[in-house]
This record gives structure tokens, sequence and C-alpha cells, in this order.
């Protein structure tokens, strides 16, 4: 166990320095740059100039890149070009946004794929098992921004269920621990729902694919032989089997969880971390967008990690 | 393909998809050659404004009083052709790149499959935005930014078929024979690893397809006169109260060609799977 | 049918969080809630080049002068100014007893560090420029606490406007780094409304500044909420979870005005939008071909399709409520006539093709591409029908909808005869006439002389408008320059749009007819009417 930590740990580093290094090309490749946010006919090419020089964009891209590694070494994540602001306060400040709309999906899809899956694997070819992948299929076939725009429309507008936009109730602020969950949860309620739906039907079929695979095992075969209910072995191995997706979609999904969905992050004007990094390559801020890269791929290595020792826990054969 | 017939045959959903499928084939093909049809066209003379379903335009008028019906078509063709190709260009390039990871095995090996981490490991919204800012929004760079950013599955998938099949029996004495790499990885190995490509390919043009949507979503689609569903939808959000006309024939047909492909990818992985 | 059952669960869990009858936690207090748009950058009056910043920073700093509903200059943190003879000396005795919000005295010393901190070359401004003079920078000086002299290397007309800047705390920001300070995002000024909190791209609250020194608000607080998506903007002011939304779409207006609860109003604004023709091109550097495209496009239905009621069309580089608007009838305008164009085209030896409409000489088609920025509905809307007009009569247009970095990058490095060829955008105007940064041939390449003018009359034109100081004699000045520009066509100009906004029915205190400054003419007049106040 030890030896993997260590081993994926030292893999670590050149995988975070690809990605950034990749990242960071890519980035300074692209046209334009911060100052074209400050376009005003007052302003002089010789300000622009300044400011560029005073930022430190005047420099070789790969002198950048390597200031930038320096400082990082140092703690340092620099500032945003856009607002002078630490980079490092400036992620954190969206941190909790982002995780509790990515976590409360998660776990919601969770929720409901388990049962939905197993149950129509178990059932394949059913009406119920038809149903949900027709339904699961149109959720995932459904373009967000228009489902997205189409529930406020309906279940905030029309019916008043819910918020249209935004995070938290700002007169709230200061109120009990309690009464700020409720705000929050309440304008979590469309954003969730939007991505519940257009998730449900990847998961789903995962698990009704296992079961319906399962079910055809020698195993299964062999335990019915015996004469033990299959339904029990069925959810008792299902189950198992469910463990490691579960384990998988945490460690590779931690990208995704940063990086957010921006696009619901836009409609319902959710103030997580897509709409910070998609604004910053709009807005060339390449500080915040490095910054934002290197915590996705530093979650992505201890996903990774996570995801192996727990593979070798659950399963040691793995360890080879 | 008999047994793709069958399934055809008793899956009604699938059948539905391939029959839906080949109808936008069809209409995007023929419409084209009626002359007197020009999508594009308006009188910039006139008070241009959405206009609602009538006798003249079943389903309406876009805001410059073009014909929804008839862009929805040629936009169709658009639509089409960014999912098909951009999943070419994916499926090519991992397979080819998994091919080569998985046969070769070893450093190259180790290596190619950390670049795949790398590049997975960018959020893809942000590596899409980017390239597509740097290459500049047209049709041919929608097609390549989403093709060159969705690789990465498919060169895992065949370098994982491509490790077990290179051991068995027949590769082995085939090898042994003295047969060519290059026959060898075309004759023995790439028929064998292909059928889960085939089934990530076409739950992929779903994919694509919505990806073209969400880049008109932020205004790096394909660009006007020209029409794509994903940009007929975008253009259309903004007339959500006053001309909700304008976003269901979009909409609609998104979703459609998209449920289309996934019903499909399934009764295509229930034949592989046999 | 699980799947159903659970989505309506939890459609009841998270409905009953948000309280009995869906209604917001009230507090007693009178809160104007507006909606900004987008996440402000810096609070910083010095610093922030964006919309949502400048409405937080209008709110929260004082400048030496304001501009009020008649686009005057008059004095706000100073009691009054004296201007010398020469129109190089300038004197601002400031208002005496100014609180900060931290409850400090306001003095001479922050008007001097502002203008030391706006000077120095490390602050990352786009303003300096408009406080240096042919390259000299003015001279900030306290001549005693209650007094500051400044004095311009020349005379300046437009100076009076830029001393509108607010007006930075010396005590609290002297020996920090004003680009990465955190005052920038708490800042402390001297407006009506002194800073609370920003919650990252959530919403700014600002609350009423006791010690300010004017009117005393009625409002309690405002908050600045941060909505990006205009769907959702526009569902937000319906639930009136927004009192106000300014820059509603022409398309919305309907939607709004039979709303009962809501008042909509409409102003000008000050700006143009135009097309602008890259000069260095072979092509389009030909007057002859500017003056055939000019023939070709129908503004008034362009302007009619485009912004609907909302808009007028625009026939010069300058906007009807600026006081330098010499009248329609005092420039050259190319009127509608599609026949003309031909004409022209047949006689710079054109021939149209009959396989594909176009006109082409030895050379190929009549083709240009026309780039503008993507998002802007308005534009890209103008545009195509600019592409189909010109179809009409055999010129082909290519669009290219850029993303707005891009094309500012494109607008500012593709000078030259292979540069751009044409582009839409729009200038916002100032309260001053002068354009020297756009039209002064000194201005290109580099500046914003992007299509690349170079009219040597119009040249010493602009150096005469902005250093004349006689209101009369300018107009004079600028006329003229209208009048050279519209004869020689660089721009085709397209529109004026109007700014279209809706507050609800409880909001008190606004304009009612909004001049270009907008809805609000002081904010201390704002309030909201008592029954139903939250």
């Amino acid at each position: 166990m030890k030896r993997i930590i260590q081993q994926r740990l030292l893999g670590a580093i050149p995988l975070i320095i690809g990605i950034t290094f990749l990242s960071f090309l890519i980035m300074h490749a692209a046209p334009g740059d911060p100052t074209a946010m400050m376009m005003d006919p007052s302003v002089t090419a010789q300000d622009m100039a300044q400011i560029r020089q005073n930022l430190g964009m005047d420099k070789p891209i790969i002198l950048q890149y390597f200031y930038w590694i320096k400082e990082v070494l140092k703690g340092n994540l620099g500032y945003s070009y856009t607002t002078g602001q630490p980079v490092l306060s400036t992620i954190l400040a969206r941190l909790p946004a982002t995780l509790i709309l990515s976590l409360s999906s998660l776990a919601c899809i969770l929720l409901i794929t388990l049962p939905l899956g197993l149950w129509s694997g178990w059932r394949a070819g059913s009406t119920f098992d038809r149903a949900v992948t027709i339904f699961s299929f149109i959720g995932f076939a459904v373009p967000t921004f228009w489902l997205g725009l189409m529930l406020i429309l309906s279940l905030s507008l029309k019916l008043g269920l819910f918020p249209s936009s935004g995070y938290m109730d700002p007169f709230l602020y200061g109120a009990s621990w309690w009464q700020q969950s409720g705000s929050v949860l309440s304008h979590l309620a469309l954003p969730l729902l939007t991505i519940i739906i257009g998730e449900i039907a990847g998961l789903t079929r995962y698990y009704r694919g296992g079961v319906i695979a399962i079910l055809k095992s020698d195993y299964i075969l062999a335990a019915r032989a015996r004469g033990i209910g299959d339904k029990r072995l069925l959810f008792r191995h299902a189950f198992k089997n469910a463990v490691l997706p579960v384990i998988t979609l945490l460690g590779l999904g931690l990208p995704g969880l940063i990086s957010g969905s921006f696009v619901i992050e836009y409609i319902f004007a959710w103030p997580g971390m897509g709409q910070l990094g998609v604004a910053a390559v709009f807005s060339r801020d390449y500080p915040v967008l490095m910054g934002t890269l290197l915590l996705s791929s530093v979650l992505i290595v201890m996903g990774n990690l996570f995801a192996d020792v727990s593979y070798a826990a659950i399963d040691p054969r793995t360890e080879n | 393909m008999q047994q793709l017939i069958h399934v055809l045959k008793t899956d009604k959903f699938a059948l539905a998809s391939v029959i839906f499928l080949a109808l936008l084939a069809v209409l995007g093909l023929l419409v084209p050659l009626v002359p007197g049809l020009d999508p594009n066209y308006f009188n910039p003379n006139l008070l241009l404004e959405p206009a609602a379903p009538n006798w003249q335009h079943w389903f309406g008028t876009d805001d410059l009083n073009r014909d929804i019906l008839l862009r929805a078509i040629y936009g169709g063709r658009i639509s089409l052709l960014v999912g098909l190709m951009s999943i070419s260009i994916s499926v090519s390039v991992g397979t080819l790149y998994g091919l080569v990871a998985g046969y070769r095995g070893g450093m190259m090996d180790q290596w190619m499959m950390r670049f795949v981490d790398v590049m997975l490991a960018i959020p893809s919204i942000f590596l899409i935005l980017s390239l597509q800012i740097i290459l500049g929004p047209n049709m041919v760079t929608v097609v390549l930014v989403i093709g060159f950013t969705s690789w990465m599955g498919i060169a895992r998938l065949v370098r994982a078929e491509v490790l077990s099949i290179k051991s068995r029996p027949f590769v082995v004495a085939a090898k042994a024979r003295g047969i060519g790499t290059l026959s060898l990885l075309g004759k023995y190995i790439l028929p064998h690893a292909i059928s889960p490509v085939i089934v990530a390919a076409t739950l992929g043009v779903g994919g694509a397809i919505l990806a073209e949507s969400v880049l008109s979503f932020l205004g790096l689609g394909v660009q006007p006169p020209h029409a794509s569903w994903g940009n007929m939808l975008e253009n259309s959000l903004a007339f959500m109260g006053q001309a909700p006309w304008m976003s269901i024939v979009p909409g609609v047909l998104i979703t459609l060609t998209v449920l289309a492909f996934n019903f499909l990818g399934d009764a295509i992985q229930k034949v592989i799977g046999r | 049918m699980i799947k159903r059952f659970l989505l309506i669960a939890l459609c009841c869990i998270l409905g009953a969080c948000s309280g009995p009858d869906g209604a917001k936690p009230s507090s007693n207090k009178n809160v104007l809630t507006l909606n900004m748009g987008g996440e402000p950058t810096y609070l910083n009056p010095l610093l922030y080049t964006d919309s949502p910043s400048s409405t937080v920073v209008g709110l929260v700093f004082r400048g030496l002068m304001k501009v009020n509903q008649n686009l005057d200059m008059v004095p706000d943190l100073a009691s009054s100014y004296f201007i010398s003879q020469d129109g190089l000396t300038y004197t601002f005795n400031l208002r005496r007893g100014v609180k900060w919000h931290d409850g400090e005295d306001f003095t001479a010393d922050d008007v001097v560090f502002t203008f030391k901190t706006l000077l120095d070359p490390s602050t990352n401004t786009v303003r300096r420029s408009s406080y240096m003079i042919n390259g000299n920078p003015i001279d900030v000086k306290k001549r005693d606490e209650n007094t500051i002299i400044i004095t311009l290397p020349e005379p300046f007309a437009p100076f009076l406007v830029s001393m509108g800047m607010g007006i930075l705390p010396e005590h609290v920001l002297n020996g920090k780094d004003i680009n990465t300070d955190s005052f920038n995002r708490a800042p402390i000024g001297t407006g009506p409304f002194k800073f609370v909190r920003w919650e990252s791209n959530q919403y700014v609250m600002l609350e009423k500044n006791e010690l300010y020194y004017g009117k005393p608000p009625k409002l309690d607080s405002i908050l600045l909420k941060i909505i990006p998506d205009k769907n959702t903007a526009l569902v937000a002011l319906e639930k009136s979870e927004i009192d106000l939304e300014d820059g509603l779409l022409p398309k919305d207006y309907e939607r709004v005005s039979t709303n009962r609860n809501l008042w909509t109003y409409r102003h000008q604004e000050m700006a143009y939008t135009y097309m602008g023709f890259n000069l260095q091109h072979p092509l389009l550097g030909e007057k002859k071909i500017r003056e055939a495209i000019s023939y070709a496009l129908n503004r008034d239905a362009m302007v009619k399709s485009v912004l609907g009621e909302f808009g007028q069309p625009a026939y010069m580089p300058a906007s009807p409520v600026q006081w330098s608007w010499p009248g329609k009838s005092s420039v050259t305008i190319y009127e509608y006539a599609p026949e003309k164009t031909m004409a022209i085209l047949e006689e710079l030896g054109y021939r149209r093709s009959t396989a594909t409409g176009l006109y082409y000489n030895g050379q190929g088609e009549l083709a240009f591409t026309l780039v503008t920025n993507k998002g802007n509905k308005n534009r890209e809307k103008a545009a195509q029908i600019i592409q189909q007009s010109l179809k009409q009569v055999g010129i082909k247009v290519t669009i290219e909808l850029l993303e707005w970095s891009a094309f500012i990058k494109r607008l500012n490095q593709s000078t030259g005869p292979r540069g751009l060829e044409a582009y839409i955008i729009g200038w916002s105007l100032g309260i001053d006439p002068d354009a020297y940064s756009i039209w002064h041939s000194s201005q290109y390449p580099t500046g914003f002389n992007y299509i690349g003018d170079r009219n040597s009359t119009v040249d010493s034109l602009l150096e005469e408008g902005r250093t004349e100081t006689n209101k009369v004699k300018r107009k004079g000045i600028y006329r003229q320059i209208y009048q050279e520009i519209t004869e020689d066509i660089p721009y085709y100009f397209l529109y004026h749009a109007d700014v279209i906004g809706a507050s609800h029915t409880y909001v008190g205190g606004l304009m009612k007819n909004p001049g270009p400054l907008g809805v609000i003419d002081d904010i201390e007049d704002v309030y909201l009417k008592p029954t139903l106040m939250r």
C-alpha cells in the first residue's frame, strides 16, 4: 500500500507539469490579451503597453511559465489580471458553491441510478425497463441550456416553486446556519434538477448492463442450481459491483467537479468555478486560469490515488 | 449484418431511429436540389421580425423572416455533418493511437498513456474554448476541435483491447509465421478490437451534436448566415418569450437526433455483445 | 415511476425549505435590488474598465466634479472652481467637512495622492492619457488643506470632464500596491453609499452613508446582484427578485410593457454603432467602392429591423444628445439608391456574372469580409442584413463573428492593406466631443484609428478642437470635422441604440423622462414605496 502511494505521488509531478505546461501554451496561443477588456477610446497605446509590461506579458512565454512555476513552488499563485486580487482567495471563494453543486448532484445521481439500473437490468425488456431507457435517454439528449431555461420559465416563473437564480438570499448573511442552508437548498433545486436529468442515463445504463451480465454468469447459474434465491444473491453481488464505479467516478470525475457545469452555472447565476474559469479564458486572465487548472490537476492526482488505494483495499490482487 | 437486421426488426426504437435519421439525410440531400429555396434568403427592405407559424411558413420564421423549417433542414445537414465528421476524427485518431500504444507496449505505451492522462485532466470546456478561440469559429474548426478533444476515451478503449488480443494464440501464431507488423495490426488485431469502438462512436455522434450546440451557446459555433441546429437554438433563446416557436424546431430536432443515435448505439451493442 | 417519485420528492424537500409561501425572508429595510449583469473587477475609480464596476464605483466614490442632467460639469467634492485666463491653471476649492466612509476627514492630500497614483507608470490604469496632454502630465498641487491647483502644460478643452473621476483616500492606500491591494475589493469612498460586502459572483451589498455630505439617501441599502444570463435576469425582474433592470433588448419591450407591475422606460445613449472600412485596403480604400456600398444599404429599414422603435439611424460620429451635434442636414448622407451602386460598379469596370449574380473584374469577385463580435445580437443582425443587401447588388460579404478579445486583437494588429477589411463595432461617446484618438492620423497604426484614416484637414481641425475653449467656436470646428468625415465614408454609420429598462412600480424617485445618463438622476432620491417595502 505504501509503495502504491509513493509511486503515484512521484508520478504526479510530471503529470502536473505536463498539464500546466500544455495548458499554458494553449492559453497563450489564443489571440488577444487581458488589455482587450480595457478598450476605451481615451486609452493610448502607450498605456496599454505599460500595463502589459507591468503584468510581465512582454516576456517570452517559456520564461513566463518558469516564473509562474517558481512562484507556485513558493506558494504564490499570483494575482488575477482582471481584478488584481490573489488567485488563491479568488478560487477559494468559489469552492463552496462548486462543491455543493457537484457533490449533491453526484449523490443524487447515485441514489437515483442505482435502484433504477438494478431494477431495469433485473426486469430487462419490461415496460419499466423501456420507460427508464427512453426517459433517461431523452434527458441526455436535450441541450442543457434549453432545458435549464425551460425549467426556469416553468418551475420558477409560472409555478413560483424556486428562485430563478443565485446562491443564497443576501439578507440571510449572518443568519443561522439552518436558515442559510435552507436558502442555498432552494436555490440549488433548479441547477441540480437540470444536471440530474442530463446525467441519469449514463450510470443507469452501466448498472443495468452489470446486472444483465451477472444474471448470465456461471456464478448465478451455479447458485440457482444450488437453489439459492437469486434476488438475494443478485443484489448482494450487484451492490458490491456498484461500489467500484462510485470510486472511479470520484477519482476520474474530479476535474469535472472543478470545471463544473459552466452552462448551468451561467444560466442559474451559480457562483462556481466553471464561470470563473470560462470568464478567465475569455478575458485571458492567465493566472486565474492556471490556478484553476493547477487545482484540478492536483485533485485528479488525489482522485486517482484514492481510487487506486481503494481498489487495492477492496481487491488485493490489483496491487500488481 | 444479419444480426443487425434482426435486432432492427425486434427493436422498434432502433428501427424508428434508423428511419428518422434516414429521413433527415434524404431531406438534407434532396431539398437543396429544389430550385428557388434559399434558407438564407430574406428581403432586407422589409421589417424583419419573427412570424408565428402560418400556411406559408409551417413552423414560423426567425427574427430575419427566414423560414424555420427550411433552415432546420439545412441546419440538420450541418449538424449531422459536424457530428459524423468530428467522430470520424476522434475514432481515427483514438484507434490509431490506441493500436500503437497497445501494440508497442513498454516505455512508449507508458509515455503515450501519460499524454492521454494529461489531455483528460484538462477540463474539456477550457480546452475546447481555447482551441476554438485560437482557430477562429467556422464549421471546419468546430469539427476539428470537437474531434481532437474527444479521442482519448477511444484510445484507452482500443489500447486495452489490443493488450488482451496481442497475447492470444492466433496473434502469436501469425507473428510466428513472420507476418509484417502492419498487416498483423490491420488483419488480426484491429478487427477484434473494433467492436466497442463502433458502439462508442455511435453514441459519440450524439455527444458531438450536443457539443456543437454548446459551442453555439458560447458564440463559437457555425457562423451566420449558415444554419446549424445549435446556432438556431442559441439564437432562439433570446426570443423564448416573444417567439417560442423559434426554439421548438431546433430543440426537438437535436433531442430526437441524439436520442436516435443512442438507440442505435444500444442496438449495435446488443448485436456485438451477442 | 421511481424516478418520477424521486424527482417529486426532491422538489418537495427543496421547495419546503424556501419557506411557507415562497416569499423571501423580509428585512424591514428599504433595499433596492439591481442586476449588474457581471462580476465587477476593481472597485477602484482608477483601475476599473467594465460596466459592473462602474456602477458600484459611481455609488461609492465621488470626484471633484460631476455631470448633471444637462451634461454640464458641476462641482461635487469641490465647492467651486476657477479657471485662469490662459486656460492653464485650474483652482478647486474643496468642500469642507466631508468624511470618508471610515470617518476620517477628506483633505487636499487625498486629491494630490489620487492624481500622483494615477500618473505613476506602475499603476495599471487606462485613464492616464486623459491627464497627459501631448505627452506631458498635468501638475497637481495643494495650496492649503482646502485648495487644489492644477496646471496644464497647454490649454485642453476636455479637461474638466476628466475631473469627474473618483478620489481615493490617501490614509488607507498610502504605501500600498494599488494594483493588488484588497482595497479594490472593499473600497472606502465619500459617496452616498458605503461598501458592505462582495460575495464573488453573487452580489455586492452597499448601505447608506450616514456621514454623506449631500442629501441623505432615502434607501437604506442597495443590493447589486450578478445575473449574467439576460433571459434569467428578465425572469428575476418579473419575480421581483430584482427591482429594476437596465439594458433590456428591444424584443423584450412588449413582454415587460404589458406587465402591470412594471414601469418601462427608455432613453438615448451617447454612442453610435458603425461599419468601419480599412482605408489601407486596395478595394475598400477606394472611395467609389465605399460609395457603392453605401448606396446599396437601406439604413432606415435596417435600423427598424434591428432596433424596432428603440433607436435611430446614425449619420455621423456624434450623438444627437451631444452639444456638438450639428443636425442631420449639416453632413453628407448617401441615401439608399441601389441603382447607383450598380452604375458605379459598371463605371469602375466591373461586370456582373449571370451564374453567381456577383460583380467581378480581372482580379476576381467583388467581395469582402465583415467582422464583428459575437454575443451582440443587434450587431449580428445588422451584419446579416448588410450581407443580404449587398448580395442583392452583386457584392459578396462573408461574415466572421469573433469572441471579444480575439476581435480586439484583430482590430489592433491587422492594420495595413492585408488587415481586417470591414468590421462592425460601436464607440461610446464622452461628454466632450473631442475624438482625437479615433480620427487623428497619429493614432494609426497603434491607437484607435484602426481604419488608417489620414486626412490632414481632419487632423488640424481635431488639434484645434481640443485646444479651443470657446464652446461656440468648438461647435463650428466639430461641424466641419463631421462634414469632412461623412463626405469621405471611412465609416458607414449604422445606428444609435436606445437603452430600454423596466422597474417595478413600487420604486419611486426615478426620472420620468430619463436623459442619456440613465433613469437614476440622484440615487439619493430613489426610494421604495412603503406599501411594498421589503
